[in-house]
């Protein structure tokens, strides 16, 4: 069972006066799981989302002196992966403007009664998003963010995260309703699986 | 043939973001929204959809499977970026590469060693993932939760040597151990510890492999909270343990020995 030697991965942080100790492997260890899944679920990919969540951890390693309160860890954290993320998104190959439509129309659509929910399915269906939307979506399943709190976090009017996060949703749900029986993949998606 | 729009985007708009019918009700701003679904049965059952999907969307979104040994690779990159730069290594005295060689030989031997050592104590512990430690220990409290006290008193008799109390949890007056026969394949021992109030934590021993990295120490947050329950899980003294404490985080935190040092 590998048990870490943490001793040379702690950091030094001034909080409120008072030294304390900020153990980076302690970090590794409690938030590792939810980092990778939120980076799964933000790039798609395995070894995208892994790397990823390489580099949030490194980053925080070389900033721990800005993480104040305990409390606060896992936000920090996410933060970190969201700019992270986004660098990565720029660097990449602009998505061509056929990809970025979102079709308006879905917005005022009928709602239908919810399917069961395949994660590998979802997963597809949010890769269908422009990055934009998906980031606004993940931010209000995945943390729980209001579009208020989303709209400070990315720096952006309030209005424009309603806007995406309303288009985003109707995008998802149309992605996943069935016409045919639970479970089975909805024509949208098939051919885009693997 | 196209009807007109029944509702407006700002409506359908707003509709998305609310987490509940509450919120509605609660805030002054979405007044013109609540009479809006009071008066139109339609756009109601329209957000009850969108509540339904958005309660299977969050469940659905966390669902992810995370690459085994993801923790430790993590930590090795650590431990990488954390050597000590070639400029920072001049200001070592110089060895020669020989007995650097020999070092490194003792030192990659002494770690074999361990890791023998360590296969052959560990071999016959049956393995499970931290998830199903957290799960168990769940469910071994609730299914003891109506019990009166019952075990042996701490103060009366010690707790077999094998599953000593973890030194990372205060100890309280009234602590009370016995054994524990279901957790799965693995041999524990629990210990009942009395909060006050009514209410107490369960500190299970467990003789047992984590399949997955857990920390040497408890975490400064709990890794799972559920019917004001906070539960969490580390190894140390060959055992895992797991600690369930009633009254969620601010009663987890008041039983850890050292938390102003630690960080979630």
């Amino acid at each position: 069972m590998p048990v870490f030697e943490v001793s040379h991965l702690v950091g030094s942080v001034d909080m409120g006066g008072e030294q304390a100790q900020v153990e980076i492997a302690q970090l590794v260890l409690d938030h590792h799981r939810e980092i990778y899944a939120y980076a799964y679920r933000l790039c798609g990919s395995v070894a995208d989302a892994e790397d990823l969540t390489q580099t949030v951890f490194l980053t925080a390693h070389q900033k721990l002196g800005q993480l104040r309160d305990a409390e606060s860890a896992r936000g920090w954290l996410y933060a970190i992966l969201r700019s992270h993320f986004l660098k990565l998104c720029r660097k990449r190959k602009p998505i061509p403007a056929a990809n970025l439509e979102v079709n308006l129309d879905e917005l005022a659509g009928a709602v239908e009664e919810p399917v069961e929910i395949d994660r590998e399915l979802l997963q597809i269906a949010l890769a269908e998003l422009p990055v934009d939307h998906r980031m606004v979506l993940v931010m209000f399943y995945f943390e729980e963010s209001s579009y208020q709190e989303i709209a400070e976090r990315l720096e952006i009017p309030m209005g424009t995260v309603m806007s995406r996060l309303a288009r985003a949703k109707a995008r998802l749900r149309a992605l996943l309703s069935s016409p045919a029986s639970e479970g089975s993949v909805p024509a949208h998606l098939i051919g885009r699986q693997g | 043939m196209d009807e007109a729009p029944k509702w407006t985007s700002e409506q359908l708009e707003l509709l998305e973001t609310l987490r509940s019918k509450d919120e509605v009700a609660h805030n002054p701003a979405l007044a013109p929204l609540a009479e809006a679904l009071e008066k139109d049965p339609e756009l109601a059952q329209r957000l009850d959809r969108i509540l339904k999907w958005d309660a299977r969307f969050t469940d659905a979104i966390g669902e992810v499977a995370v690459p085994f040994g993801l923790a430790e690779k993590i930590l090795g990159n650590l431990e990488c970026s954390n050597q000590p730069s070639p400029q920072v290594e001049t200001t070592v005295p110089e060895r020669r590469p020989r007995s650097r060689r020999r070092w490194m030989l003792a030192v990659a031997g002494v770690a074999a060693a361990i890791l023998v050592v360590a296969v052959v104590l560990l071999n016959g512990l049956p393995s499970m993932s931290p998830e199903t430690l957290l799960s168990m220990a769940r469910d071994r409290f609730l299914e003891n939760q109506g019990n009166g006290p019952n075990g042996t008193a701490l103060a009366t008799e010690s707790a077999p040597e094998r599953f000593p109390f973890s030194p990372d949890l205060r100890q309280l007056p009234g602590t009370r151990w016995r054994s524990v026969s279901d957790f799965r394949s693995a041999e524990a021992l629990a210990y009942d510890i009395p909060l006050g109030v009514g209410q107490k934590a369960t500190l299970y021993a467990v003789r047992c492999r984590a399949n997955a990295p857990l920390s040497s120490r408890p975490p400064a947050s709990p890794s799972m909270r559920t019917q004001n329950l906070a539960i969490a899980a580390w190894q140390g003294n060959g055992l895992v343990y797991v600690v369930v404490v009633e009254g969620g985080d601010r009663a987890y935190r008041a039983i850890l020995k050292s938390l102003p040092q630690r960080l979630a």
